[in-house]
Parts: structure tokens; C-alpha cells; sequence
């Protein structure tokens, strides 16, 4: 544990002086990128709020709020996770992967965790001060319990958005060439913006299958809010552990199937 | 004719070859609309009017933002960018007996005709399985000024695309740039709602550009929310931003050649 403790931080400084080696390209770019996204997020969810007053029992300012903590959630998560899997397919189609396998150390934590986007942190910075003026200009009661519930839930929202992120990726052992997999995780993850009860439309299995990203979002929310059941709680965390387990499985298995350049 | 027919269909094959990575696009464009409709659906009742719509036009709206996305929304100035002038690929279209503007047009299209293909299928199932009534104007000269903007609203889309591609000449890193433009498209062409739904200021701002004439004038004029003069006067406008465009492009290819170095740009 603590090798893979120290090994970590090695890569956060190395990753933090990559960072700042190109500084204006950092900040001009990366940092306006993540900036731009994170406050869209929310001014988008204000658009489609504009014409109601509440949608599925969720009032304009808790939506809004709920935007506010997916950038949160959003940005520790790129901030460790995104980039790690941005030139999977590349690595595997390229046979680039053996490098990873060779090393004395867990190939999934290594292929996980192998770099850090220190800009992403831009992303939860200002998802957390957008989250406190929602709180502020729509009067919503927030208690200290509701946010230390709400950092409980959300690291087990970050491990289960990993996990899920983890599982979608390792298809690509099979199939190389859909380097554009994670963009469709981009997409499924931003459904956490809308209400659960939004999915139910879609019938019993549409609304399974697209649960695991809404409750990324939600259940923290509702955290936050007060608003949360044991069974919300229970629900997050049980599912966490089962798709973390399931992706380590899933991983094992795949790794049979990858054939190194001639894959 | 016969030789642009047949690079057409080398491209073609070239995106048949990706159909699977081809239909994951697709999917990710999917996806947002088909959220917003559920929203909507969840959100106005049978009776409910804003602004003009009602739930069976809101999900048409909807339903058409899938197929006009799939197949107005080009996507060719990552191509542009990253492929023929970061990468130095651009020395051998230089090479070829064509006109740069038609090779890049030719080699857009197939991906547009197979992801309006998969969006046309998804489309129908989803209104058989959601039921949704899909309500479009049946007036001839309605349908056919329809098209024509729908026909402007994919050049326009293109020769923007293009420009935006063109600024790589100039910018080691045009990541911030092009991140920009896909939220003001996302904000500005209708993509989130309809945008006579914004508030005021915001609708004058989006008609100021040329976003909406992408997608939301396309889509609503298919469902007939606009008489003849109506448009026509659409139709000038897009003649405008396309002539605009076109302007720029020549001014912008013919100084950023001069830039180009091969490789390493």
C-alpha cells in the first residue's frame, strides 16, 4: 500500500510540473476549457428551468445545485481518472500497453492512475463556489451534516463513475479502434445532471441500465439536501462495490484477449 | 463527374469500414436530445402552451434535432485541424488536381448520410415506442423552402467548420478554441431548447449568429411554423452567412498557406 502510496505521488508531481512547464498553455486553454464546461453546465440547466418552476419534484434551485455538484464531482474525478483513459485505444491498438503489463506493479491501478489533470481542479473550484451561490440566492437549507454526508457520498459517486468509466474501457481491448468510447461516457455521465425520475419514460430496463450515472449525481445531492433515505445511501454504496468489483473481474478477463500490436 | 463519384464512394467505404465507431458518434449526439424530450414530456402536461409549444411540438422538435444533428452538424474541422495541417497531411491534398474546399466536402458527406441513416431508423422506433405524434407541415412550397433551408444550413455549417479548422495555421493549440464553439453551438443553435424560449436578450443574440440557422430554423421550419415570406427571408439570411463565410475562408486559406511549413505547424 505504501508503495503504491509513493508511486502515486510521483506521478501527481510529475503530472503538476507538466502542468506547469507550458503555464500560458495551461492557463489560457486547459483552464478556460474546464471553465467554460463547468459554468455551462449549470447555465444550461438554468435554460431548461427557465419556463418551470419544478420538474419531478425537484424545485429550479435544487436542479440548478445539482449541476453545481456534478462539476464538482466531475472535476476530482478528471482531476485523477479522465485523462488516464483519454489515449487508452491508442495504447492497446498500438500495442503501447505491454509497457504497462511489464511493470511490478497492478496493471489496473497503473493504467488508472498512470497521469493527473491539474486543471481539472479549475472544474470543482468553481462548481463549489457556483454551488454556494445557488445555495445563497435560492434560500436552500443546507446543514453541516448534509455536507459531511454529502464528501461521503460523492467520494462513492467518484468510485463508482471510475468503475464504470473502467468497465466501458476495457471493451476497447477487443475492439481498439473506438477510441471515441469515453466521449460516449461523457455524454451518459452528464444524464446525472437531470432527475432520476426523468428515466422512467424509458421503461424498466432503459431506466436500470441508466440508473448507475443518475445516482452518481442524485443520491449526493439529495445528501446535501437532507433529502436522502438509508435506502439512497444504501443503494450508492452497495452499487459501488459491486461495479468496482464486477470492473476488476471484467478487467482480468479481457487482459486473456489482448494480444499486444497484432491485436 | 464520374471521378467524384468515385472519390465519394472510396470515402464512403473508408466510413462503412468504421460503422461501429461511426454509430458510438452518432450515440453521443443521441443522447442529449433524447434526455431533453423525456424532461420535456415529464415536465408539460397535455394542455400546456409556452410560447407557442405544446407537448407534441416540443417532442417533434426534439425528435427533428436528432436527424438535423446527425446530418447538418459537420464535424470536419477536427480533420482540417489535426489531420491535414498539424499533422502535415495537408501537403497531399495540395498534391491532388482538386479543390481543397471540394475534396474536404466529398470526404464530410458519407458521414453525414450514414449518421442521418441511423438517426432516420431511430427516430421512427422511438416514436413508435414512445408514441409521439410527429407533427410537420404537409404544404408543399412549405416543404420545399424546408429543404432548401435545411440544404443552406449545411453549407453554412461547413464553411464555418472549415474557418474554424483554417485557424490551426495560426495556433500551435486550437483545443480552447474549438471547446468555445461547441458551447456556443450547444447554447446558441437550439440544442438545449427551442430559442424563442430564451429569455429575450439571449434570443437576439443567438439570431445575431449564424447557430440557429443550423439547426433550429431548419427543424422548426419543417414543422411549419413559418408562411412563405417567412422563409424566404430565412433562406436570404443563410445566403448571407454562407457568402460571409466564404469570403473569409478564401481570405483565411490564402494567407494561412503561406504559413504552412509541411510539418511541425
Amino acid at each position: 500500500m505504501n508503495r503504491y502510496l509513493k508511486f502515486y505521488s510521483a506521478i501527481f508531481k510529475i503530472s503538476f510540473n507538466n502542468f506547469l512547464a507550458f503555464r500560458l498553455d495551461a492557463f489560457l486553454n486547459t483552464i478556460f476549457s474546464s471553465g467554460i464546461w463547468a459554468f455551462f453546465n449549470v447555465f444550461s440547466m438554468y435554460l431548461v428551468t427557465l419556463r418551470v418552476n419544478s420538474a419531478f419534484g425537484w424545485k429550479t434551485g435544487e436542479l440548478l445545485l445539482i449541476s453545481c455538484i456534478y462539476n464538482i464531482i466531475i472535476g476530482v474525478f478528471s482531476t485523477f481518472f479522465a485523462r488516464g483513459f483519454s489515449q487508452f485505444s491508442d495504447l492497446i491498438d498500438r500495442g503501447k500497453f505491454d509497457l504497462f503489463l511489464l511493470r511490478p506493479i497492478d496493471s489496473q491501478f497503473y493504467v488508472s492512475l498512470h497521469t493527473a489533470s491539474i486543471n481539472s481542479m479549475v472544474r470543482t473550484l468553481l462548481g463549489t463556489v457556483l454551488a454556494a451561490w445557488i445555495i445563497t440566492i435560492y434560500k436552500i437549507p443546507v446543514t453541516l451534516t448534509g455536507i459531511a454526508l454529502f464528501i461521503v457520498g460523492a467520494l462513492f459517486a467518484i468510485f463508482l463513475l471510475y468503475s464504470l468509466l473502467f468497465m466501458l474501457n476495457t471493451l476497447v481491448i477487443w475492439a481498439p479502434k473506438l477510441d471515441n468510447i469515453n466521449e460516449l461516457f461523457y455524454t451518459l455521465r452528464s444524464l446525472g445532471r437531470y432527475p432520476r425520475e426523468t428515466f422512467r419514460q424509458l421503461g424498466e430496463f432503459g431506466f436500470v441500465m441508466i440508473s448507475p450515472f443518475v445516482l452518481i449525481m442524485s443520491t449526493p445531492a439529495k445528501l446535501l439536501l437532507g433529502k436522502a433515505s438509508l435506502y439512497d445511501f444504501g443503494e450508492l454504496i452497495l452499487l459501488t462495490f459491486a461495479m468496482f468489483v464486477l470492473s476488476r473481474l471484467f478487467w482480468k478477463f479481457a487482459l486473456r484477449f489482448y494480444t499486444s500490436a497484432s491485436s | 463527374m464520374k471521378r467524384f463519384l468515385r472519390i465519394f464512394s472510396l470515402y464512403f467505404q473508408h466510413v462503412f469500414q468504421h460503422r461501429a465507431r461511426n454509430f458510438l458518434w452518432f450515440l453521443i449526439a443521441f443522447i442529449n436530445p433524447l434526455v431533453l424530450l423525456l424532461f420535456w414530456q415529464g415536465v408539460l402536461s397535455a394542455d400546456q402552451t409556452l410560447h407557442g409549444w405544446n407537448i407534441n411540438s416540443i417532442r417533434t422538435y426534439y425528435l427533428l434535432l436528432i436527424i438535423a444533428q446527425a446530418g447538418l452538424m459537420n464535424h470536419v474541422e477536427l480533420y482540417v485541424a489535426y489531420i491535414d495541417i498539424k499533422q502535415g497531411e495537408l501537403i497531399r491534398e495540395l498534391l491532388r488536381p482538386f479543390p481543397y474546399l471540394l475534396i474536404r466536402s466529398i470526404s464530410e458527406s458519407p458521414w453525414r448520410i450514414l449518421q442521418m441513416s441511423y438517426a432516420l431508423i431511430t427516430v421512427t422506433l422511438l416514436a413508435v415506442f414512445l408514441k409521439i405524434p410527429i407533427e410537420l407541415s404537409n404544404v408543399p412550397i412549405i416543404i420545399t423552402l424546408s429543404l432548401l433551408v435545411a440544404l443552406n444550413a449545411f453549407a453554412i455549417s461547413f464553411m464555418f467548420k472549415m474557418i474554424l479548422g483554417l485557424t490551426a495555421f495560426w495556433m500551435t493549440n486550437i483545443d480552447s478554441i474549438l471547446e468555445t464553439n461547441d458551447v456556443l453551438i450547444f447554447a446558441l443553435s437550439g440544442l438545449i431548447i427551442p430559442i424563442n424560449l430564451f429569455p429575450t436578450w439571449m434570443f437576439y443574440i443567438a439570431k445575431a449568429t449564424p447557430f440557429p440557422y443550423i439547426l433550429y430554423y431548419p427543424i422548426t421550419a419543417f414543422i411549419g411554423l413559418y408562411n412563405t415570406s417567412e422563409l424566404l427571408h430565412i433562406i436570404l439570411i443563410q445566403f448571407g452567412w454562407i457568402l460571409g463565410f466564404t469570403v473569409i475562408y478564401k481570405v483565411m486559406w490564402k494567407q494561412g498557406l503561406r504559413k504552412f511549413s509541411g510539418i511541425g505547424q
